[in-house]
């Protein structure tokens, strides 16, 4: 089985207090949670583990990646979750008001590791979240990011108001802002530049179509997202396959693989 | 009056600080939940199910959520005896020395296999006690899952019974036409306990894509969606054999625990409430005690089969 590194866990189970909930967009919700812990520790691409409600219905927490956290002085330290409403689950989450405590499990996973100079990150729908927290990250050592954000329609783009020193290109399948087209089309057009590590979060047939156009020599990091019952690598529920054949869980031994390490 | 009741029970001779295990499968080999939930809180752990020989596990998915339930087809992916007893065992030192009983759960194709590794575990430490999965819905052995036949419960258990000296307990599957017959097997082979029920077999179906949802086809449905079914076959075991019976199935709080410890359970295993809350065993234990405290019990091994004697 292949060996993949394992980022320490400093995970805790803990209760954190919503500062707010806004609906960004129909259906798109960007979730503030007030938790020191949390906000300081994180580190991009990892996620957090929410259960919803007190029954038994949904049952199993639900993971969320990280789109933001922040520490400065003078407010409380936040995460941010962006989410999407699909589910019982995410539908119980839109209701959650200013005060209301949740119970907490993470950060969890591996991060993103910190590469280069140039970077591109290329994010497909929610999966602009973890872009969202690396870019910060890119931004506070003075590195410019290129952000490729697409999704099938303008509804599921939201604004990056944070990223505002980055370059940002959008793109739209239903052709109505930005790029027309898929956002793995648009990576071609910039994959030619002087980048030096890909970063890319999305639907897992986006990544699978950007495995095919992204050069061999680039360095390209993928985050992905499955279905999870622990969140810490118990259950060996969230599998995915390696190129080798053999599995690996992406709660733990990810959620960030090289895009050539997994099977497609 | 009753001021510090005891949550100390025991399985046959082996005790136990507290009667809250760790079920197989759902909390890998002890370490991974720290540091968000402490294992040493569990009276035992019950490690993830080992084969003869390592096993890389089904395809994906292999979760998936169902009402109150979740219907899991992991396929035993684990290294093997071998790795596990060079090198998950003796990472359990520490959480043996405090007084947490260590399980190893084995599954193999046939008697054979059961022995082989009940024979390498004869110099595996820390380890308390052998749990024999008669049961696993997700893997097969020539068709027919053996939990279902008690002469071949009853075979397994005492070739591996000859094999060791470590208590064996025999995990059962819960969908068998009577289930006191295969327990008896058991107890006449020479199980030291029978712990039961497994996950049950369950099926999923995607009906827009017009296909399974589970990479495997099939899954074990566990959680809170079992309960009374899972009770049901534990307090029926209890009443038929004289060995220990540790119950699980949909455990998730201090009442459930307490339920199939009424029915005979001498202790309780926890699975999918641990990924829940992963620390489920803290607020057992917690509950548990202020029910001996409220009915004026000293020692929870009072309650254990109350349920029939009030019969």
């Amino acid at each position: 089985m292949a060996v993949l590194h394992l980022h320490t866990n400093t995970a805790r189970l803990n209760t954190a207090t919503v500062e707010y909930n806004h609906r960004l967009k129909p259906g798109l919700f960007l979730l503030a949670l007030l938790n020191t812990e949390l906000a300081t520790q994180s580190l991009p691409a990892q996620f957090l583990t929410i259960k919803v409600g007190d029954t038994h219905s949904p049952l199993l927490r639900r993971p969320f990646s990280i789109f933001n956290a922040s520490k400065i002085a003078g407010m409380a330290p936040r995460v941010e979750i962006l989410y999407k409403v699909v589910g019982q689950a995410t539908r119980i989450m839109s209701h959650l008001k200013a005060g209301d405590q949740v119970s907490i499990l993470g950060p969890l996973g591996k991060p993103y590791p910190i590469e280069g100079g140039s970077p591109l990150l290329i994010g497909g729908g929610t999966g602009i979240a973890s872009l969202h927290f690396l870019a910060r990250r890119f931004l506070d050592k003075h590195i410019v990011p290129k952000i490729l954000f697409g999704a099938r329609t303008e509804d599921e783009l939201i604004p990056l108001p944070e990223l505002g020193r980055a370059e940002i290109h959008l793109a739209s399948e239903d052709r109505t802002v930005g790029f027309a087209g898929d956002v793995v089309t648009l990576a071609k057009e910039h994959l030619p530049g002087a980048h030096d590590a890909v970063y890319a979060c999305g639907p897992r047939e986006m990544l699978s179509a950007l495995k095919e156009v992204i050069p061999s020599n680039l360095p390209c990091f993928v985050s992905l997202e499955e279905t999870m019952a622990c969140g810490v690598g118990a259950c060996l529920g969230c599998s995915v396959q390696l190129a080798d054949g053999s599995y690996a869980t992406v709660c733990r031994q990810g959620p960030v693989f090289r895009i050539e390490e997994l099977r497609w | 009056m009753v001021t510090h009741p005891s949550l100390a029970t025991t399985v046959g001779s082996l005790e136990f600080k507290n009667p809250i295990i760790a079920a197989s499968g759902t909390f890998g080999y002890g370490s991974e939940y720290e540091p968000s939930a402490d294992p040493r809180v569990f009276g035992g752990v019950a490690l993830k199910g080992t084969t003869p020989k390592p096993r890389a596990g089904n395809p994906p998915p292999r979760l998936v959520e169902t009402p109150a339930g979740l219907v899991n087809s992991i396929g035993l992916e684990n290294p093997g005896i071998d790795v596990v007893i060079k090198e998950k065992l003796p990472q359990l030192e520490d959480l043996a020395s405090a007084g947490t009983r260590i399980i190893l759960n084995l599954s193999a194709d046939d008697d054979n296999g059961f022995v082989s590794m009940a024979e390498k575990c004869n110099q595996a430490s820390p380890l308390d006690v052998l749990e024999l999965n008669l049961s696993c819905p997700n893997i097969k052995a020539g068709g027919m899952h053996f939990g279902t036949d008690p002469r071949v419960v009853s075979k397994i258990t005492s070739a591996v019974k000859k094999a060791t000296a470590l208590p064996i307990w025999v995990k059962l599957a819960p969908l068998v036409t009577d289930i006191t017959v295969i327990a008896r097997s058991a107890e006449d082979a020479g199980a030291d306990a029978i712990s039961l029920v497994n996950t049950l077999p369950a099926l999923v179906v995607d009906v827009e894509r017009q296909r399974t949802v589970l990479g495997n086809t099939f899954g074990g449905l566990s959680g809170p969606a079992i309960l009374p079914f899972a009770l049901r076959q534990v307090y029926m075991v209890a009443q038929a054999v004289k060995i220990p019976v540790v119950g699980m199935g949909g455990i998730s709080c201090s009442d459930d625990a307490c339920a199939f410890l009424l029915a005979g359970a001498s202790a309780v295993q926890v699975g999918t409430a641990i990924f829940v809350q992963p620390d489920i065993a803290e607020r057992i234990c917690d509950g548990l005690s202020q029910y001996l405290l409220e009915k004026g019990y000293e020692e929870i091994t009072d309650i254990v089969g109350r349920l029939a004697q009030k019969d």
